[in-house]
């Protein structure tokens, strides 16, 4: 009748919340398959090509805020996570990726009590 | 050579129960969480959700006390008048907690300050280091229980508390408010108004409320005993309590897809995949992805079932254990005359609070989260996750 299952460690994915910002430029057209070029690029950038072949998927995207949410297995995590915060420019522009929000929970994705404004 | 780095732990608690029996602790869990920042409802197979759901959540009111010096907390009147009467919540609002000093009072009047270590230093009460840094702490934690009868005026330990509160460091935050009087004919606007009084301004708020109901959704199959997805009933036969432990990378060693006995018909979705969906759908993500797909290659997991109506709530604001209880309760009523084979009901914490379930102490490492979801069935028998990050206490 009952059951507990207690499972700790490492999750097999990790989520990510991120924001495409740009310097100067508010309205550079990015589309979801550019979007994943960039991340694949900023990891091709940093980790080589063992880097690049990282699953990172993109469950959700935003096209006019530039936003995402970001599937990657544990393993890529960490470098997923560095590529997107040392990438400094793209399409010859100066461009920042903001993280919202990390967890292996997807569901906490879903709200984010930081961010509430009363 | 592959470099790898570790990444942050987390920790998932599964329980498989029945709100018949006389062991269950749903009730427990649902009231040892204290502070609640928003509630998601999912019902597969709904046209409309029931009125007395829905205004359970909108019809709770929570306040905004602004600048509110701690010192008035331990006021003999305040403890008197409001802790001692009745469930008090408060926590501090706009605080971080992982860079700035978190305060919270919790029932049974347990006040709680989470402190920088610079606060701490200059403050003079005594804590504890946090539990997850044991090499040069940064945050330590104070616990003061308001209803001892040796907390009273005139006594020593009152008389060092105010000191410090007062003289040494004049700490002001702002406070959500909650208070829930043992007694009904008690307003519980009672707080407020007494704080106004003192001078202090409140703001009343009602908890925010987005509905939608979405067309056509796709939908894993589930069992309420088959939670492993391996077909075998998940040991529904057996009353004795079983619990395990499992590291993640074990789970996904025994998959369930990847046992060549069974026959592919007998799979339906394991807790662990059925999480994963639900997390996705309360976010509203694409889950239409294919294997080859280059954006993404995420997608429902088998089998599926169709839905043409599928409900969705979302409330957000300072929600008391005590109506998601009630919430719950309803949701079980519901349950017994709904054709919708589950309910979910998803409770997410405040990332900033001080403390996730009990008293058990709460940090933000990479994330903040403290959240559950329960799986209603109609047959009573439900499943519950327990989430929450690396820097927390395994959830009761």
């Amino acid at each position: 009748m009952y059951r507990r299952i207690v499972s700790k460690g490492k999750a097999e994915y990790f989520y990510l919340h991120v924001t495409l910002e740009f310097e100067d430029f508010e309205d550079v057209p990015v589309d979801a398959i550019k979007f994943k070029t960039i991340i694949v690029d900023a990891l091709q950038g940093l980790f080589g090509l063992a880097g690049a072949s990282i699953p990172a998927d993109i469950l959700k995207f935003h096209q006019p805020k530039r936003s995402a949410v970001l599937r990657v297995p544990s393993s890529g995590f960490v470098k997923l996570w560095s590529s997107l915060t040392l990438l400094g420019t793209c399409m010859g522009r100066r461009c920042a990726f903001r993280v919202h929000q990390v967890t292996p929970h997807l569901m906490a994705l879903s709200a984010n009590s930081r961010e509430w404004q009363l | 050579m592959a470099v790898t780095f570790t990444c942050p732990a987390s920790k998932l608690v599964f329980e498989r129960s029945c709100f018949l029996h006389k062991n269950s602790r749903h009730v427990t869990n649902v009231l040892e969480h204290h502070f609640n920042y928003g509630v998601d409802i999912l019902i597969p197979d709904c046209d409309s959700i029931p009125l007395h759901l829905t205004s359970l959540m909108v019809n709770s009111r929570f306040f905004l006390t602004e600048r509110l010096p701690l010192a008035i907390l331990i006021d003999k009147e305040f403890v008197e008048a409001f802790v001692k009467k009745g469930k008090l919540y408060m926590l501090s609002y706009g605080t971080a907690i992982d860079r700035d000093n978190c305060v919270a009072i919790v029932p049974p009047g347990i006040l709680i300050l989470n402190l920088t270590k610079d606060t701490y230093q200059e403050l003079g009460l005594v804590g504890k280091p946090t539990v997850f840094q044991k090499k040069l702490p940064t945050k330590y934690v104070v616990e003061i229980n308001l209803t001892e009868e040796y907390f009273t005026p005139g006594k020593n330990y009152y008389e060092r508390v105010k000191w410090c509160l007062t003289d040494r460091l004049g700490l002001v935050f702002d406070f959500l408010v909650a208070w829930l009087p043992h007694e009904d004919q008690i307003s519980q606007s009672s707080v407020p108004a007494y704080l106004c009084n003192k001078g202090f301004r409140s703001r009343a708020f009602k908890v925010s409320e987005e509905i939608t109901f979405k067309k056509d959704v796709k939908y894993p199959v589930i069992d309420s005993n088959d939670f492993d997805g391996h077909g075998e009933g998940g040991n529904s036969d057996n009353d004795c309590p079983i619990t395990s432990s499992t590291k993640y990378d074990e789970q996904k060693k025994g998959g369930t897809k990847s046992d060549g006995q069974l026959k592919s018909g007998d799979f339906l979705c394991s807790y662990t995949e059925f999480w994963e969906w639900l997390g996705a759908f309360t976010c509203g993500l694409d889950c239409d992805g294919s294997p080859d797909d280059f954006l993404s290659t995420f997608s429902c997991p088998d089998p599926v079932s169709i839905s043409p109506s599928c409900c969705q709530c979302k409330y957000r604001g300072f929600i008391l254990p005590g109506t998601i209880n009630c919430l719950i309760e309803s949701l079980r009523d519901y349950m017994k005359s709904s054709t919708s084979p589950w309910a979910c009901v998803t409770v997410h914490g405040f990332t900033d609070s001080p403390v996730s379930w009990r008293r058990n102490e709460h940090g933000h490492h990479k994330g903040g989260e403290n959240l559950y979801t329960f799986v209603l069935f109609p047959s009573e028998d439900y499943w519950l996750y327990m989430a929450v990050g690396t820097h927390d206490i395994c959830p009761p």
